[in-house]
C-alpha cells in the first residue's frame, strides 16, 4: 500500500471515498446496508416483544351535563392528569431510552468496535483482495498485454495474411487473368484450330466426298467396263471358230476402236505361233461389224479406245 | 552412249507399263458354229463344158468336214471370180468370213483345164490364197479335192483330208450261197470307188500302212484265216502269216516297219508283233483272255487293245517296253476296236450303251466319255489322217453302210454304196 493510500485510510471523508476504487465502493456501501438491515431486523424484534394491553370497559356509563367552567376543569383536570401520564410515561421513556441509549451506546461501541474490526478484517480482506485485484490486474494487464500482443500479432499476421492474400489475390488475379488471357488465346487458338478443323474436316469430308464419288465413278466405270467386255467377249465368243489342234495355244490381239464402236485397227501382239490361230482370232475380231462401247466418252477413252484381247481355248 | 541406253531401256519400260495396264479381254469359249464360206462358182472362161463343177466338189468337201458351213449359190448376190469383183459388203451382210473365187479355163492345145482360184478373207478384205493349177479331165475332181485340202489348212491350220482315200470290204450276196467280197478304194467322198480284188471268201482287218502303199488284211481266201498285204497301186498281195489258228486284226507300227497282230498259233488269242524285214514274230501278251484290234500310238512306244480277261471285252494300254496292259475303259459292257487320236490324248472306240453300238471318244487324261455317233450297229472306226473325222460302218435301211463322223460329234455323213453291203473302212494316210 502507498503511502497515500493509507492516510486516505485513517482519514475517512470525501476525499478517501473518492480515493476508493469501485470495488472498494461497492464493497463498504454493501457493508454499510448490512449494518442497517441487522439495526432494523433488531428494532423490530425488540417492538415485537412489547405486549398489547387491553382495556376493558365500565359495564354502566353514567352521564351528567356539566358546564363550561365544569367541562373545562374537567378537561384541564384530565389534561393534567393526561399530562401528568404523559409526563410520567416521557419520565419513563426518558429513562428507558437512556438505559436504551446506554445499551444502544455499548451496543454500538460494540458494533464499532466489531465494524472495527470487521473493517480491519476488511482491510485486510481488501488489501489482500487489492493484491489479489492487482495481481489479477497486473496478470490480466499481462493477459491483456498478451492478449493485445497477442491481438496485434494477430493482427499483423491477419495483415500479413491479408497482405499475402491480397498479394495472393493479386497474383491469383494476375494469374487468372493471365490464365484467362492465356484460356483466351487458348480458345483463340482452339477456336482456330476448330475452325482450321473445321476447314480441314469440311476438306476433307469433300475430299472424302470426291473418293466417294470417285470411287462411285470408278464402280460405275468398272461395272459398265465389266459390262461391255462381257458384251464383247460375247460377241467374239460366239464369232471366234477355235482351230483345230490349237489346244494350250493362245494369242493375243491388240484392238483399237472408234468410238462409234468400230474396228480401226486390229493386229497380233503375241502370236500363238499356229497361223491358223492368229487368223481366227482376227478374223473373229473383224467380223464384228460394230463393237458394243460406252456412251461414255471417258470410259471409252479409257478402255475401249485400245485394248488387249487374248484367245486360249479351253 | 551410256545415257541413251538408259532413256531407251525407260522407254521400253514405260512401253511395257502401258501394256500390262490395258484392258484385257480374255475368250477362251468360241462357236460351235461351222465357219462361213462361200465358195463361189468358178466362171468358166473358156466355150468348152467343165464335166465337173469343181466349186461344188470344194464346196461339198468343206461342208462334209462339220468345219465349214458353206453359203448356198442362191443365196448369193454376185458371183465373183476373182477379188476385184468382191463387194464385201455383201459378203459381210451375209454372214460370210471367207470368199472362195475361181475361174476355169481349158487349153486346147494342152487339152488341160487351167483352174484360177483366190480365197479372200472378207473382214480383212485380204487374199490368203491364190493359186492356178491345171489338170486333164479326169484329174478334176481331185483337183477340186486339192482346192479342199489347200483351203482347209490355210484357214484351220489343218492338212485337209479331201484327197485321201478309203477302204472298204463289200459284200455282195450272188446267190444263195454265193457271197462276192470286194477290197475296195474310193475318195474320201465316196466318189471315184474300184475294186482293188474280189474274193468269195470274207476279207476283213484292212489297215493301211503309214506311206499309203500297202494295205494289210486279213483273209480267208486259202479257207482259213491269213494276213496278207497288198500293193495299193499294182493290186499285188502277199501272205504274210498263216499261223494254225487265228490270223487276225494286223495293224502297221508308224515307221511300217512291223505289223501288230492277233495270233493263236499259241493256243489263245495273243497280241503278237510281226517284224515285216525279218519275218519274225514277238508275242506281246500272254493271258488266257482274248486279246485283239491292237492300234498302235503315234510315238509307236504303246498298244492299245480290245481284251476280254476282264470277263468282257475292255480296252486296255500296254506299253512295249514293260509289256503290262492297263485297264482304260471301265464304262459299259462292251469296249473294243481302239484307235489313238493323233496327238495320243483321245481315244476312239465302239461303245455298247443300251445295246447298242456306238462310236465314243474317250480323253486319256480324263476318262471323259463322249458318244459320237447316234446309229445302232457303230462298228470299225477308222481315223482321217488329219485326225478330224472318224470313218466307220454302220447300217442304214437295213444295209451296211459307210458314215463319217466328226471327232467333235457335230457333223455326220454317209457315204453312197454301190456294191451291197459295206464294211471294215480304213481311211487312208496322207497321199501324195
Amino acid at each position: 500500500m502507498s503511502k497515500a493510500n493509507r492516510k486516505q485510510a485513517a482519514e475517512p471523508g470525501k476525499n478517501h471515498w473518492l480515493s476508493l476504487n469501485a470495488t472498494d465502493r461497492k464493497f463498504l456501501i454493501g457493508s454499510l446496508i448490512l449494518h442497517v438491515v441487522i439495526l432494523i431486523l433488531l428494532l423490530a424484534s425488540w417492538q415485537s416483544r412489547e405486549k398489547v394491553k387491553t382495556v376493558q370497559l365500565p359495564a354502566n356509563i353514567q352521564a351528567r351535563v356539566l358546564s363550561a367552567a365544569e367541562l373545562k376543569a374537567l378537561r384541564d383536570k384530565r389534561e393534567q392528569a393526561q399530562r401528568k401520564v404523559a409526563n410520567k410515561k416521557k419520565k419513563e421513556a426518558k429513562i428507558k431510552a437512556k438505559a436504551k441509549r446506554k445499551k444502544a451506546e455499548a451496543k454500538r461501541k460494540k458494533e464499532v468496535k466489531r465494524k472495527q474490526e470487521e473493517a480491519r478484517k476488511k482491510a485486510l480482506i481488501l488489501k489482500e483482495k487489492r493484491k489479489k485485484e492487482k495481481a489479477r490486474k497486473a496478470k490480466q494487464e499481462k493477459q491483456e498485454k498478451a492478449k493485445k500482443k497477442k491481438a496485434l500479432e494477430a493482427q499483423r499476421q491477419k495483415q500479413q495474411t491479408q497482405i499475402k492474400e491480397a498479394l495472393r489475390k493479386q497474383e491469383q488475379e494476375k494469374k487468372q487473368s493471365e490464365r484467362e488471357l492465356q484460356l483466351l488465346e487458348k480458345m483463340r487458338e482452339i477456336e482456330l484450330r476448330e475452325a482450321q478443323l473445321q476447314e480441314q474436316l469440311k476438306a476433307d469430308r469433300k475430299a472424302q466426298q470426291l473418293e466417294r464419288n470417285q470411287q462411285l465413278a470408278l464402280e460405275r466405270e468398272l461395272n459398265e467396263t465389266e459390262r461391255f467386255m462381257s458384251l464383247i467377249r460375247s460377241r467374239i465368243e460366239s464369232r471366234w471358230h477355235i482351230p483345230p489342234n490349237s489346244r494350250k495355244q493362245t494369242v493375243v490381239l491388240r484392238i483399237n476402236l472408234l468410238p462409234t464402236g468400230e474396228l480401226a485397227k486390229v493386229s497380233v501382239l503375241e502370236a500363238s505361233g499356229l497361223s491358223a490361230m492368229d487368223q481366227s482370232a482376227l478374223s473373229a475380231v473383224r467380223s464384228v461389224r460394230l463393237f458394243p462401247v460406252p456412251d461414255n466418252k471417258a470410259v471409252f477413252e479409257k478402255y475401249f479406245r485400245q485394248f488387249s484381247m487374248s484367245f486360249s481355248p479351253e | 552412249m551410256k545415257l541413251k541406253l538408259v532413256i531407251v531401256w525407260i522407254g521400253l519400260m514405260l512401253m511395257l507399263v502401258q501394256a500390262r495396264a490395258e484392258l484385257m479381254i480374255e475368250i477362251t469359249k468360241g462357236s460351235d458354229s461351222a465357219l462361213p464360206i462361200a465358195v463361189v462358182p468358178f466362171a468358166n472362161k473358156g466355150g468348152v463344158p467343165v464335166p465337173y463343177d469343181i466349186a461344188k466338189i470344194v464346196a461339198n468337201d468343206l461342208q462334209r468336214s462339220g468345219d465349214f458351213d458353206t453359203l448356198p449359190t442362191s443365196r448369193m448376190l454376185s458371183l465373183p471370180d476373182q477379188q476385184a469383183q468382191i463387194h464385201y459388203r455383201d459378203w459381210r451382210l451375209l454372214g460370210q468370213s471367207y470368199v472362195l473365187v475361181g475361174q476355169i479355163t481349158y487349153s486346147e492345145h494342152e487339152k488341160k483345164y487351167e483352174v484360177r482360184y483366190e480365197l479372200i478373207d472378207v473382214y480383212s478384205q485380204k487374199r490368203l490364197l491364190g493359186e492356178v493349177i491345171s489338170s486333164g479331165k479326169q484329174g478334176l475332181r481331185k483337183l477340186g479335192h486339192h482346192i479342199s485340202d489347200v483351203v482347209y489348212e490355210r484357214i484351220l491350220g489343218v492338212k485337209g483330208a479331201f484327197s485321201t482315200k478309203i477302204a472298204y470290204i463289200t459284200l455282195k450276196q450272188l446267190t444263195q450261197n454265193k457271197q462276192e467280197y470286194r477290197l475296195q478304194i474310193a475318195d474320201a467322198d465316196g466318189q471315184n470307188d474300184y475294186t482293188l480284188f474280189k474274193s468269195r471268201e470274207p476279207m476283213l482287218s484292212l489297215a493301211w500302212s503309214n506311206d499309203g502303199q500297202h494295205l494289210a488284211y486279213t483273209s480267208f481266201d486259202s479257207g482259213r484265216p491269213a494276213i496278207y498285204i497288198s500293193h495299193v497301186k499294182s493290186g499285188k498281195q502277199r501272205k504274210v502269216t498263216a499261223f494254225k489258228g487265228l490270223n487276225g486284226a494286223p495293224m502297221w507300227s508308224p515307221d511300217d516297219s512291223s505289223l501288230v497282230m492277233t495270233l493263236s498259233k499259241d493256243g489263245n488269242a495273243e497280241l503278237y508283233r510281226y517284224n515285216l524285214a525279218s519275218n519274225k514274230v514277238d508275242r506281246l501278251t500272254n493271258h488266257y483272255g482274248i486279246d485283239t484290234e491292237a492300234s498302235w500310238s503315234p510315238d509307236g512306244k504303246e498298244l492299245v487293245f480290245t481284251s476280254d480277261r476282264s470277263g468282257k471285252p475292255q480296252v486296255y494300254r500296254m506299253s512295249l517296253k514293260d509289256r503290262v496292259p492297263q485297264r482304260l475303259t471301265f464304262e459299259g459292257r462292251y469296249n473294243a476296236r481302239p484307235r489313238f487320236s493323233l496327238d495320243g490324248q483321245t481315244l476312239y472306240f465302239v461303245h455298247q450303251v443300251n445295246g447298242d453300238f456306238h462310236i465314243a471318244s474317250m480323253e486319256m487324261a480324263s476318262g471323259e466319255t463322249r458318244i459320237l455317233t447316234s446309229t445302232p450297229l457303230d462298228e470299225s472306226p477308222s481315223l482321217a489322217p488329219n485326225g478330224r473325222m472318224i470313218i466307220y460302218a454302220t447300217r442304214r435301211n437295213n444295209k451296211g453302210v459307210l458314215a463319217v463322223v466328226s471327232v467333235d460329234g457335230g457333223s455326220k455323213y454317209f457315204l453312197p454304196s454301190t456294191h451291197g453291203e459295206v464294211r471294215e473302212p480304213a481311211w487312208s494316210p496322207f497321199l501324195n
